[in-house]
């Protein structure tokens, strides 16, 4: 298992920013220790809107750092000696605004300072510092704004919907009282593939979010489904069934030409871009039961991936390149999710509760989006790279189809 | 029927008021209400069975025709000969084990591999155009193997 490269990784894309005040050195150990002062909020009386809003982006910051991984939040500096490595973050709210100072916890020297207004939703609002903390901290680009898109069960059908990365403001996509299936993001984060039926065929369509706008991609006979845009943006990935069964197709956005990449009678689905946009794993039924395969996007070199169980699927490529997600069916017939590098087969099992399906990477590759019916019903959860912190994020719709969206720019 | 049920109090009334001052006594009521049921019946007696096409079902991660299936996939085949004006939608569907494409996938396999056996049957390859759901349509969410089939759909 090379997990340690997720660690190299960190530290070395940490190393050639300018504003980086500690590096990563180590995974869970090295973390920067975190002093989180209680907020100081001045002027309007304590129950007003404005200490409302100050309150909630104090809440959600604390959660967004923790989350991150890249820090050790300290409750009680009484226990930090002189002359330890860490940084304080001090917060003042008044008038609209929040001013966000990051200290030195040794010598008090000020790394940095800066002011923002508390927006409506304040939760953004803690978003947006927290994903600055971290650039200035780490050097690495945070989570905390990205958005997760599913699909879910409404009235015999699926719709789609979006969620913040902790599962807060929920916000239809579809609202057609179809089936429509298959949520993917455009790497610029303001686009989705989706699939939906259309006069019994099942088609792909482009969504833009904030357009509201529709436009049909792939509707060829039979089944046109499982879009995937390459991370670089220049191509799309999907299933066609037009030759009879499902295979593998490329669509080169730039040549707008259509490259089949599989050929064969067995079932070629689930295609996902390694981060490179040179690589494609897939799912496949060629050996008789479904495994998991990796390819070139010109349909070359492939090569089997999984060996152990008979039902493999559901592979996501990590966004860092040196591991793949995917779901194994296990001997009691739970499906549990698997981890392993892609160049050296050596599967890891991260989840053991009930069945644990569909992963997908957030964007820094630290986090797995997937889910779960442990509580009776399929619902969102999310968890870190090795199956540990585990946090449900829907509750009361049955979900499935997850995808993390890409970082904001 | 609708014709029948409105007939009798009509009948009855008309007997009452015909019959009442001849007789004294409404005995035939139900005789002749006997007699009217029949003619009614040959009346509505279809020259052939209605049409009726039944699902059929296949084992888990599989699109094999089952024997039990292949007696249906005849009697189907029987049916669509009476009925030759008739075309139908094959659709294929999976129980939730499993990813929602790799279902798709398998849904297509087994609406196919029934429309195989049908033209093997002799029914003619116009009639037929076939659609998967996957495991996004199931019979019952509670029992999978009843998930895991085929349904025939008239257009």
């Amino acid at each position: 298992m090379k997990y340690p490269l997720i660690l190299v990784l960190l530290a070395a894309s940490a190393l050639p920013a300018q504003d980086i005040y500690l590096r990563l050195t180590d995974y869970g150990g090295g973390k920067i220790n975190l002093v989180l002062e209680p907020f100081t909020v001045e002027g309007p009386t304590s129950g007003s809107d404005f200490t409302r809003r100050a309150a909630v982006v104090e809440d959600v910051l604390g959660n967004d750092l923790e989350y991150s991984l890249y820090f050790e939040i300290v409750a009680d500096t009484t226990f930090l000696q002189k002359g330890t490595e860490g940084v304080v973050l001090r917060a003042t709210a008044a008038n609209e605004k929040i001013s966000v100072r990051l200290e030195d916890f040794d010598t008090r020297e000020k790394i940095s300072e800066r002011s923002y207004d508390i927006e409506k939703d304040p939760r953004r609002t803690a978003h947006t510092i927290a994903d600055e903390v971290i650039k200035i901290l780490t050097g690495e680009k945070g989570i905390a704004s990205t958005r997760i898109l599913f699909s879910y069960r409404k009235s015999g059908g699926k719709e789609i919907g979006m969620i913040d990365y902790d599962g807060y403001n929920f916000t239809r996509i579809t609202n057609n009282d179809n089936i429509n299936l298959f949520p993917s993001w455009a790497p610029d984060g303001k686009r989705l593939l989706f699939s939906t039926y259309t006069n019994d065929r099942l088609n792909i369509y482009v969504y833009d979010i904030s357009e509201r706008t529709t436009t049909s991609l792939s509707s060829f006979r039979g089944l046109n489904f499982a879009p995937c845009w390459s991370p670089d943006g220049t191509k799309i990935c999907m299933s066609l069934s037009k030759d009879g069964n499902a295979e593998i197709y490329v669509l080169d956005l730039e040549t707008k030409k259509l490259h089949r990449l599989t050929n064969n009678s067995a079932i070629d689905t689930s295609p996902t871009f390694s981060p490179n946009s040179r690589e494609i794993a897939f799912v496949s039924d060629r050996s008789g039961n479904p495994q998991i395969y990796v390819m070139d996007t010109h349909g070359g070199n492939v090569r089997r991936m999984t060996f152990h169980g008979n039902y493999n699927t559901s592979p996501a490529w990590s966004p860092r390149g040196d591991i793949i997600v995917y779901v194994s069916r296990e001997k009691d017939n739970s499906q549990q999710i698997y981890v392993t590098d892609p160049t050296d087969f050596s599967p890891m099992r991260i989840t053991y509760l009930a069945n644990n399906e569909e992963p997908a990477w957030s964007p820094d590759g630290l986090h797995i989006v997937f889910t779960s019916n442990r509580t009776g019903q399929y619902e969102l959860y999310t968890m870190n790279w090795d199956g540990s912190r585990l946090r449900k994020l829907t509750t009361g719709i049955t979900a499935n189809a997850p995808d993390w969206s890409p970082l904001a720019e | 029927m609708r014709y029948v049920r409105l007939g009798i109090p009509i009948f009855l009334a008309l007997l009452v008021l015909i019959g009442c001052p001849r007789r004294q006594v409404v005995q035939p009521t139900e005789e002749v209400v006997v007699e009217e049921v029949p003619e009614e019946v040959i009346i509505e007696e279809p020259a052939k069975p209605p049409f009726m096409v039944q699902r059929i079902f296949f084992d888990f991660d599989k699109s094999d025709i089952r024997a039990d299936a292949a007696e249906i996939l005849k009697k189907n085949a029987q049916m669509l000969e009476l009925y030759p004006e008739v075309t139908i939608i094959i659709e294929g569907h999976c129980c939730e084990i499993g990813t929602a494409e790799y279902n798709l996938a398998l849904g297509e396999r087994r609406a196919k591999a029934a429309q195989d056996y049908l033209l093997m049957l002799g029914v003619t390859p116009a009639r037929f155009s076939t659609i998967s759901y996957g495991e996004e349509r199931p019979l019952d969410p509670e029992i999978l193997e009843r998930n895991r089939r085929c349904e025939f759909r008239s257009n």
